[in-house]
């Protein structure tokens, strides 16, 4: 996993005040690391992270749901 | 008020009256990357009127949950998902419920109450009515209504603000798609339940739905038809108990309607509407840049002082009739005729038969953004000595 997907991790435990674990494949909502709303800021700092905007197709739900998953779909993808 | 962030977005909606710890005198508030309030009544309505601001987000736990429903999506395809409720809730139906179906509930709901002091009223009677109307339009056997009760209530949090979503609301989920899926399959479905009209109206429509979309959106009409109600008839209780208004005056048509409006702008059910910038957009003078969540509150926007003078005060001679409690545009509620219909009724029925309501404890506070009501007051019910015919 690359600095983008360290970055998008750090941003993640930065929602929690205590540690919280995330594994490349954990499932981020399931786990409720990520709320619904909190998942609207997420698609902003992936985007930021990313440095270029995301089309709007790979917005969903299964390429959102881990950070291996926006790895692939979006930082690897590009 | 200091810049929230993702981590604060939850605690910023744990309280319904969020908006309260915004600035006065501005409309529209910039709160923290990609996160807007808004808060006056004609920012309000801009955007629950613009085209760039949508109700489709492919992570919202609503979407997920229910998929393609009426509540997340926009444009064309909304509107087919609204043309399958439309007849369901026409004039005709809602008045022959009004004269057949109402009285009944309603005065079995008020035998109960009267004469007695409540200490949660929501709990124990606000949702008989509803959910009596609404399982008898969805065409569900009357006995389940309970069991219906019991595992809808748990799945209103989905579509509440902050979310819960646990294991318990998706089995409830499940538990009820499954009874809506027996009583498709019922050969005593009738042809004018919601299930039969939408089926119905779907084939005729040529409106392209898979059966497990058909129960989806029977199931958030359910939702919204039964928790909003019940959340709501308990705000008019409690402003009935608050208010000093004599229970003659109500006897009027015109006054009770006076009532209700100004309760639903005092105690709209749904007090915040949550709105995606498909592009970066203006609303007002403010920039929202793209992918922005825009948080509308309907209560700010119904207590704008610009609008409302004294925008506290219960006050039924109104003359602005301004609020939006059942939200504007494309996405305002479709269910509000049937709604106050049976608000006007419950009304109705209460001041003929009470001599007062009157509030014996209350810990003034509001509970829930998607299904809010005063909770925490206890109410009593005083008969007349004869019914008011």
């Amino acid at each position: 996993m690359g600095s983008k997907i360290e970055a998008l991790r750090e941003w993640i435990r930065g929602l929690h005040d205590e540690p919280v674990e995330i594994a490349d494949d954990t499932d981020l909502i399931e786990s409720v690391l990520v709320t619904s709303l909190q998942f609207v800021s997420m698609v902003i700092e992936i985007e930021r992270l990313h440095g270029g905007r995301i089309e709007p197709g790979v917005i969903r739900i299964d390429s959102m749901r881990s950070l291996k998953a926006i790895d692939a779909a979006v930082f690897q993808g590009a | 008020m200091r810049t929230v962030t993702a981590a604060d977005q939850n605690t910023l909606l744990s309280r319904p009256d969020w908006y309260r710890r915004l600035p006065a005198g501005k409309d529209v508030h910039l709160l923290g990357t990609g996160l807007v309030a808004v808060t006056g009544n004609r920012a309000a309505r801009e955007a629950l009127t613009h085209p760039g601001l949508v109700a489709d987000h492919p992570l919202k736990a609503s979407s997920r949950a229910f998929g393609p429903n009426v509540l997340d999506c926009d444009g064309a395809r909304h509107r087919e998902f609204r043309a399958l409720l439309a007849p369901i809730l026409a004039a005709g139906r809602i008045e022959r419920w009004r004269r057949l179906l109402m009285p009944g509930l309603i005065d079995a709901l008020v035998d109960d109450v009267l004469g007695r002091e409540t200490e949660d009223f929501y709990r124990d009677h606000a949702h008989r009515v509803p959910y009596g109307i609404v399982c008898t339009i969805l065409g569900v056997d009357r006995s389940l209504e309970g069991r219906f009760h019991e595992l809808t209530r748990p799945l209103a949090r989905l579509l509440d603000y902050p979310t819960e979503e646990t294991e318990a609301t998706h089995a409830s989920m499940a538990a009820l798609l499954a009874l809506l899926g027996e009583e498709c399959r019922a050969e005593s479905l009738r042809p004018d339940s919601l299930l039969g009209t939408i089926e119905r109206t779907r084939d005729r429509k040529g409106i392209a739905l898979t059966d497990e979309e058909v129960r989806s959106t029977a199931l958030l009409f359910f939702l919204a038809g039964t928790e909003t109600s019940s959340a709501f008839i308990t705000s008019m209780v409690y402003c009935l108990g608050r208010s000093i208004m004599d229970m003659d005056e109500l006897l009027d048509e015109s006054v009770r309607d006076a009532f209700i409006e100004e309760t639903l702008r005092l105690y709209p059910p749904v007090q915040t509407i949550a709105r995606f910038a498909e592009a970066d957009l203006l609303l007002g003078d403010v920039p929202v840049p793209r992918h922005s969540l825009v948080l509308v509150s309907l209560a700010a926007a119904n207590r704008d002082p610009e609008i409302f003078p004294h925008p506290g005060r219960f006050d039924v001679g109104r003359a602005t009739k301004a609020s939006v409690p059942f939200s504007v545009g494309p996405h305002s509620c479709p269910g509000a005729p049937l709604a106050k219909t049976e608000f006007m009724l419950l009304l109705e029925t209460l001041a003929r038969r009470c001599a007062q309501v009157s509030i014996t404890g209350d810990r003034v506070l509001l509970e829930s953004q998607s299904f809010s009501r005063p909770v925490g007051f206890s109410v009593r019910f005083q008969p007349r000595s004869k019914d008011v015919c």
